[in-house]
């Protein structure tokens, strides 16, 4: 919320305070602007470049469109191992990514960056329980970790900080890397200039990935048309066992 | 040769799957079985989400009871009468399972629920069937032909004064409709947890409780099944979206080749000893999922997306 509305008023920035003639200090775009997910998808790196006209520090934060994940907890029972506790929680980035030409630590304003939810350890998850209660803090930290955790290690989630590379001095490029599991949805590559612990500039991009294909195609007719693809398998599965039937007809 | 299944989000060798459904067919040609009860673990063995193992199971049993059906109905081995109202109590039995099902997969403890059903079922199963079988190579090795064991009949179900008395012409019986009925809700509810047919329920019960001649068994068992089944799929669909027809069609191809095996091999060797190797196989099934219900997981948290 605190990160939307800073995006706001920095975009609001340049119409309100430009008074001369100003380079933008910061521009970027992408060499692609969608990612078409197929059968043999096997990741993909896309190039943002851009060129920097003041003096500062770049960040990169791709972040994937939101969902809701349910972490659950399993706990012995009678010898055997139940999921037991379970925590929500919604509006999650599925997809987080950073890039920068420093170290985050360099950029000096630890609260801008918590903000901002750039950093591993910023991003903002809220947990609930199923009933849509408030979980204590504890409770929520543990449940968290294992979420980030999960996200980590299905590379979902980087805990790493990519380099940005500069060509001279004002042209820059980075790779933003959608990895081979991504889901679909609007992705958005999100540009931050910082000096001397304060933001700059921003901008930012959108992304779509889409899945396309037979199995996509399968996979929303299950779910938007669940009746009709459950009568589709069972014709399916009446037809070719008649079939059977007469092609190995008693011999 | 991999194929990506867009359910199970999964990419699966294509001869691989072809090759467990052929084991069903092989199976169900043998022995006679529809080998639903060993295709799902093996599903969740290599893989595949246990919620979509078993309503995909499901959808391939449609097609190899049609065809089975269909080679009874030529033979007129079929009780449509009897058949239908085991079908009625089908019905009944697969709304109330996919209820279960689907109450389940929200809780979160729905794989545990089918591991739980299947290693309780396969281990009752696999132990008997070993029990008998041991017992058959031991006789016929001292020369003993045994006899068909009487007083199994659970006849005292018949005095029940149950109402619904009706008259079942081709098994040449009259019983209450209700004990028809309730062996199918018992059965169709088997269908829609465990992704099996259900045959192992009603066959010895259409025998031992139903006493209906033996002849028309297992046709009247398929016919009632097929629709059963095909409801299963259609309620898993709608209300799990876990039914997928990619690996659903890959495995009845399987299956279909696999009966054929099946058909020669079991006119060729003798059942019994065989009996004993798919004794083994349900125990060996058995016991890989005990084993994952009671050993530490890995890891203890697991993270589920909720498609809205």
């Amino acid at each position: 919320m605190i990160r939307t509305l800073c995006l706001i008023i920095l975009a609001l920035c340049p119409l309100l305070s430009i008074t001369k003639a100003q380079a933008t200090p910061i521009i970027a775009d992408l060499a692609i602007r969608s990612v078409d997910i197929d059968h043999n998808f096997d990741g993909l790196n896309v190039l943002m470049y851009g060129a920097q006209n003041d003096a500062g520090r770049i960040v990169v934060a791709l972040r994937g469109p939101k969902k809701t994940y349910v972490v659950r907890r399993k706990e012995r029972i009678a010898g055997i191992w139940v999921n037991k506790k379970s925590i929500s929680f919604e509006d999650t980035n599925s997809f987080y990514a950073l890039a920068s030409t420093h170290q985050l630590a360099d950029i000096r304003n630890d609260n801008l960056l918590n903000n901002l939810e750039i950093g591993i350890n910023n991003i903002h998850l809220t947990a609930i329980t199923r009933k849509g209660e408030p979980v204590d803090e504890a409770t929520e930290k543990i449940f968290k970790d294992a979420l980030i955790k999960a996200k980590l290690s299905n590379k979902l989630y980087s805990g790493t900080v990519e380099p940005v590379s500069f060509w001279g001095e004002t042209l820059f490029r980075t790779t933003l890397e959608f990895p081979k599991n991504i889901s679909r949805g609007w992705y958005t590559a999100e540009i931050y200039l910082f000096s001397d612990g304060i933001l700059r500039a921003v901008q930012s991009t959108p992304i779509e990935v889409s899945k396309i294909g037979m199995s996509a195609f399968i996979f929303d007719a299950a779910h938007n048309n669940s009746l009709l693809y459950g009568i589709m398998c069972v014709l399916m599965a009446l037809i070719a066992g008649w079939s059977a039937n007469a092609l190995f007809k008693r011999t | 040769m991999l194929i990506y299944l867009p359910i199970a989000e999964l990419p699966v060798n294509i001869l691989l799957i072809l090759a467990l459904g052929g084991l069903g067919g092989i199976l169900a040609g043998m022995f006679g079985i529809g080998g639903g009860f060993l295709l799902t673990p093996l599903l969740m063995f290599i893989g595949v989400p246990p919620a979509v193992a078993v309503a995909t199971s499901t959808n391939q049993i449609i097609a190899s009871s049609v065809s089975g059906f269909m080679a009874h109905w030529h033979r007129k081995n079929v009780d449509i009468k009897m058949g239908t109202y085991l079908l009625i109590g089908g019905l009944l039995g697969a709304v109330i399972g996919v209820w279960l099902f689907s109450i389940l997969k929200q809780l979160g403890q729905i794989d545990l629920a089918i591991s739980l059903i299947y290693v309780i079922f396969l281990g009752t199963i696999g132990t008997f069937m070993a029990i008998e079988s041991s017992k058959t190579i031991f006789k016929q090795s001292r020369g003993i032909i045994s006899a068909p064991e009487k007083g199994r009949f659970l006849t005292w179900l018949h005095a029940l004064p149950l109402p619904l008395r009706t008259h079942f012409p081709r098994s040449d019986l009259e019983i209450s409709g209700v004990l028809p009925i309730l062996v199918g809700v018992i059965a169709g509810i088997m269908v829609a947890l465990m992704g099996i047919g259900g045959g192992f329920v009603t066959i010895p019960a259409m025998i031992y409780i139903l006493r209906m001649p033996t002849s028309v068994v297992v046709g009247t068992s398929l016919y009632q099944i097929i629709f059963t089944t095909s409801l299963v799929t259609v309620l898993h669909a709608t209300s799990t979206q876990s039914v997928d027809i990619v690996l659903a069609a890959l495995l009845i191809v399987g299956g279909v080749i696999g009966a054929q095996f099946g058909t020669i091999i079991g006119l060729k060797l003798r059942a019994e000893k065989l009996r004993i190797l798919l004794a083994l196989m349900v125990l060996g099934v058995c016991i890989k999922l005990a084993l994952g219900l009671f050993i530490e997981p890995d890891d203890l948290y697991s993270i589920v997306e909720i498609i809205k």
